[in-house]
Order: structure tokens, then C-alpha cells, then sequence
């Protein structure tokens, strides 16, 4: 019955219409139209994305400027503030040779982390430094070499009796990274609830003072450990127990001098020597509490109990603070020569960072090296390698931003080309 | 020598178009509106003649039935679907003539107009049905289902039927 009714309906369809021949020459061309139209959206989206692409390459490339030798070493005129999204050295390789460290926060597409960001002494390039089995809460703990080509850190990991409930990461050791190759030699003393209050000081570019206690509690550390450990044979000289290295200075070329208590300096064989010397001025930043000359005859320091303040020089044996030099600066560096002192100044009150000056300790002149100084690690032995403006660091995109744009332009010639096909039918 | 596809396709065109006309005014309830959807749809397959030009019928068919119920969701059809038809004369129209038979189907759905169309006037099987609307066999059954319950009401001639003169179709 129903097929009946649609049949008799169906009998006053139209029965006219285009001829074939000109339906075929509209078809071809609809569909010529459509592709036309297909690989310009599909050209026009790989176009965005390369440009993204580019764009986003471009952010992470550092500029690496030519070099009068390219194993030189430079002072940067300026140091900057590091972008949270700088690549590691765990893709890009090993930095070589560092003029400072600078911690900074390292974001990645999950959440924020403390990091530590190295600059090269070459080319001026920053990038995070990826230390394996680095316990990232004491990442500011590291110290650079006085030649900037070693870092050493303390690293996490098992410990067989860890302390409950402690926050942060359980030190298990300590490990040394080569910032040239990128070989890291580890440290795991005996311990058995972990490692506590550690302080590493470096007395030349490949001998490390090392002083830490065992965690007894949450908070606490007993069994008070010094030593020096001597990177080209991995062997360790144990030091008197009276030597506490916390707060030490390094001359960088073989001696540290110890400013807790009785004042003692320090050799590479554990050898010491009493001297006069009290500092009662915190650190600041990355200074040091005492900068000895290389000769350790000399030490120039902080004179009160804070800084910034002003600088007095003194022979080791001498008593009192020494001469005080004309100015205020916030921390000794250490001694670019027999006459000039390298020190932190002040930028103003309400600015956390400092420029690195050279300071005549004979009449207070300075001459400026460096600005913006935010650093915590400076290799001291390069201090006085010539100033130059390196290049700012790169400022990489969260990597959010180039995935978004990327779905997002994806997504829009996908719809384009729906769209598009839809209506080039018609 | 063989037929170049232009050829296949104009003989395809000249043999099949009234038949798919026919449809396509069911489909649309208009003659311009069939002539119109006949006319996108055999533009539209052009550009896959070389593959179906073997057996096109039911490519043809697929693309004429998804553009009558995909183009009513665009509202490009000049149809306009009313709450209630106008009254009819005391002595009225036959309610099985052409007029009222058009009527209804204007009343349903576009995809229950096309699986009435398809079912009982193209003679489809279900699976057919569903495979030209790119729907599931079930969807088809239940959109029959909805589709005649509501034929019924509308055409009271086709309640007083037997059911199996309606359903005489395949299955």
C-alpha cells in the first residue's frame, strides 16, 4: 500500500536537468576547486608550523659568538636573569668551562623545581645544569671550581636507616661534574640515616673540602667530618676534626683559610698553620666570609658583623681587621692581583642583585666588571679574564605554548579543510 | 576502443537520472529541490568516477541520500516543516492522493522521510538502508518504526491496511 502511494507520487518527479556532458565539466572542476583548495589550507598550516617550529628553535638556540680563540675565557659585561625554560645540558651536551652557576627555578611542562644554570665562560651561553642524582633541595649547596670546570654537589639516593618524616631529599653522598666532558665521579660515605649540614669548599681546581655530619634527626648531625678529596687520584686526606670548613675562604690555588674559632690555614695534605683571622660577616651571596691572596699572606674581608660595609686587608698574622678600604661593598670575591680585590657592590636598596667591581685596595677606586650579579658560584681563578658583552640568554616559550598553538592550528585547518571540501562540493 | 569515463558517466546520467530524480522528489517534496539534489550529487561523485564507474548505483545513491538528510540540518531546503497542515476542504482531497501522501512525508524527519523512501520505494534491505545513511541497522528499524507509526496517523488509510501490505518489502 505505501510502496503504492510513493510510486504514484513519485510519477510527478521532474524529469529534465543539465545535460551530462556539462554535470562531467562541473564535476571536474569542483573537484579540481577542492583540491586547489586542500593543498593551499594543508600548505598554509605546514607553513604555521614551521614557523612555529623556527620561532620556537630560535628562543631555545643560544647565539655563540665568534671568539678571538675560541678556549679563551670572558668575564660577561652582564649577567641575566635565566629563563625557567632554558634546555639542559642533557640535551645540548656538556657546557664546558663555567664562569659562574646561578640558581634559578626550571619549569617543564609539569609544575617548577629549584635549578642551577651554568654560564659559560666562553661563549657566554646559559643552560640548566643536569647533575645526575643532584638532591635538588641543596642544589645551592654546589660549588665551582676555581677554574669553573667542576661542580661539586651532593647527591640523593638510599640511605639504610633514612630519618622518617624529613622533608627534602636524604643525602647519600657526594659527586663531582666535569663541565667540560660531562663525567661525574661519585662519593658515597658510610652513613647510616644520610648526610648532614655539608659545606664544600674548593682549595684549587682539583682539590675539594668537604665537611659534613651524620643526620641523626630531622634537624641534627653528629660526627663532625672534614677532608680533602683530590680529583686526580679519587683518594681522600682526611683532616684534623678541629677543622670545620664551614665558612672557609679559598685562595683557589691550593690553601683555604678557616674562620671559625681558633683560624687555621689549610693545605691540599691536610697540612695547617695558625693565623689571626675572624670574620664575623655573613656571607653575602656569592661571596666569600675571607678572600686570601695566592701567596695566603693576605687576607681582605667584611669588617663588622653585616654587610654591606666596608673592606679591611690584613696580613694573616696581624691582629684586628686590617686597613678598611674606602667604600661599601657586600662581599670579598677574591684577589685578581697583589693590589686589586674583586667585591660585590651594592646596586641599591631595594635591588637584590650586586655588580662585580675590581677594587684597588690601596686607595678604594673600583672599575666595573660585571652587572647584575645574582650568582651564588663564580670560578675565581677567571676573574681576571677579559670583560666582554656576551650575548643575552635565549627566553624559550613554555613548551605549552608552541604544543597549543601547534593542536590548535592543527586543529583549525582540519576544520578548513572540512569546511572547505564540504562547500567546493556543492 | 573503450568508453572514457566522461562517456560511462554521461550514459550512467542519461539511463539512471529519472529514476534518482524520483527519489530525490520524494526525498525533497519539491521538483526544483529534486532536480537541485540530483544535480549535487552527480557533480559530487564525479571526482570518484574512476573508482566507482564499475558499479556506481550504490555510491550514487549513498551520496543522494546523505546530502537530502545532511542539507536539511543546514536548512538549505526551502521546505518548512509546520506544527499543523491546513485544513482540508468538508469533502476534501482523497487522503491517499499525491498531495496528502507529499504532505506527510514533509511532516517527518529527513531520516525518517529517507528511510521510508529507501525501504519501501527504492526497495532496500535494511542493511542497505543503513549503509546509504551511514547509520546502524537498528537505527533504521527504529526510524521505520517511528516513521510508519506516524505515516499512520497522518495517511489513516495506511492503519486500515494489513500490516504486511505496507511492510512488503524486503527485510
Amino acid at each position: 500500500m505505501l510502496t503504492d502511494l510513493l510510486e504514484e507520487l513519485a510519477r510527478e518527479a521532474p524529469t529534465g536537468g543539465a545535460p551530462p556532458g556539462q554535470l562531467w565539466r562541473r564535476g571536474r572542476r569542483v573537484a579540481r576547486t577542492r583540491r586547489v583548495g586542500t593543498v593551499a589550507i594543508a600548505s598554509i598550516a605546514c607553513l604555521l608550523l614551521v614557523a612555529l617550529g623556527s620561532a620556537t628553535w630560535q628562543q631555545r638556540a643560544v647565539e655563540v659568538p665568534a671568539t678571538d680563540a675560541e678556549t679563551g675565557s670572558f668575564l660577561p659585561s652582564q649577567f641575566h636573569k635565566p629563563s625557567p625554560y632554558l634546555p639542559g645540558t642533557d640535551s645540548i651536551g656538556p657546557m664546558g668551562t663555567l664562569i659562574a652557576m646561578v640558581a634559578a627555578p626550571r619549569k617543564g611542562w609539569f609544575g617548577s623545581t629549584e635549578g642551577l644554570v651554568g654560564v659559560s665562560a666562553q661563549t657566554g651561553a646559559y643552560a640548566f645544569l643536569d647533575l645526575p642524582d643532584a638532591a635538588s633541595g641543596f642544589l645551592r649547596e654546589a660549588a665551582l671550581a676555581p677554574d669553573g670546570r667542576h661542580i661539586a654537589y651532593w647527591t640523593t639516593g638510599h640511605v639504610p636507616n633514612p630519618v622518617p618524616d624529613r622533608e627534602g631529599d636524604t643525602i647519600n653522598g657526594y659527586a663531582v661534574y666535569d663541565t667540560v666532558t660531562g663525567e661525574v665521579v661519585s662519593q658515597k660515605p658510610s652513613t647510616e640515616r644520610g648526610i648532614g649540614h655539608g659545606v664544600f669548599v674548593w682549595f684549587d681546581p682539583t682539590h675539594l673540602g668537604v665537611d659534613f655530619g651524620q643526620m641523626q634527626d630531622c634537624c641534627g648531625s653528629t660526627d663532625h667530618r672534614a677532608m680533602v678529596f683530590d680529583l686526580d687520584s679519587a683518594e681522600q686526606v682526611d683532616l684534623s676534626t678541629d677543622i670545620d670548613l664551614d665558612g672557609a675562604g679559598t685562595n683557589g690555588v691550593g690553601s683555604v683559610i678557616t674562620v671559625n674559632d681558633d683560624a687555621v690555614i689549610v693545605q691540599v695534605d691536610g697540612s695547617t698553620r695558625s693565623v689571626e683571622a675572624r670574620q664575623t660577616a655573613p656571607r653575602i651571596n656569592s661571596s666569600q666570609s675571607v678572600a686570601m691572596t695566592p701567596d695566603s699572606k693576605r687576607v681582605a674581608a667584611i669588617i663588622g658583623d653585616g654587610a654591606p660595609g666596608r673592606i679591611g686587608v690584613k696580613r694573616v698574622n696581624d691582629d684586628g681587621n686590617g686597613d678598611p678600604i674606602p667604600g661599601t661593598f657586600s662581599g670579598v670575591i677574591g684577589w685578581l692581583d697583589d693590589t686589586h680585590l674583586a667585591a660585590l657592590e651594592p646596586r641599591g636598596d631595594n635591588n637584590p642583585t650586586f655588580d662585580l667591581v675590581s677594587v684597588d685596595v690601596r686607595d678604594g677606586s673600583t672599575e666595573m666588571l660585571s652587572r647584575s650579579l645574582d650568582m651564588f658560584g663564580v670560578a675565581i681563578n677567571l676573574l681576571g679574564s677579559p670583560v666582554r658583552d656576551q650575548p643575552s640568554p635565549p627566553h624559550p616559550w613554555s613548551p605549552w605554548i608552541p604544543a597549543v598553538a601547534a593542536a590548535a592550528t592543527v586543529a583549525i585547518a582540519a576544520w578548513a579543510l572540512f569546511v572547505w571540501r564540504r562547500r567546493a562540493s556543492v | 576502443m573503450p568508453a572514457s569515463d566522461s562517456d560511462l558517466f554521461e550514459e550512467f546520467v542519461a539511463g539512471r537520472r529519472p529514476a534518482l530524480l524520483r527519489t530525490a522528489f520524494l526525498l525533497t517534496g519539491h521538483a526544483e529541490d529534486a532536480e537541485d539534489l540530483v544535480q549535487t550529487t552527480l557533480i559530487k561523485v564525479v571526482p570518484k568516477w574512476a573508482r566507482i564507474k564499475d558499479n556506481p548505483e550504490a555510491y550514487v545513491r549513498k551520496v543522494l541520500a546523505r546530502e537530502a538528510t545532511t542539507r536539511w540540518r543546514t536548512r538549505r531546503w526551502r521546505e518548512t516543516v509546520v506544527e499543523h497542515l491546513p485544513d482540508r476542504e468538508a469533502t476534501g482531497p482523497d487522503p491517499t492522493s499525491s498531495v496528502a501522501v507529499r504532505d506527510a512525508l514533509l511532516r517527518l524527519p529527513p531520516r525518517q522521510r529517507a528511510v521510508i523512501v529507501l525501504r519501501y520505494y527504492d526497495d532496500l534491505t535494511e542493511r542497505e538502508t543503513a549503509a546509504a545513511l551511514g547509520v546502524s541497522i537498528g537505527t533504521v528499524k527504529s526510524q521505520t518504526s517511528d516513521a510508519l507509526a506516524r505515516l499512520r496517523t497522518l495517511i489513516p488509510d495506511l492503519a486500515a491496511t494489513d500490516g504486511t501490505s505496507v511492510a512488503g518489502f524486503r527485510g
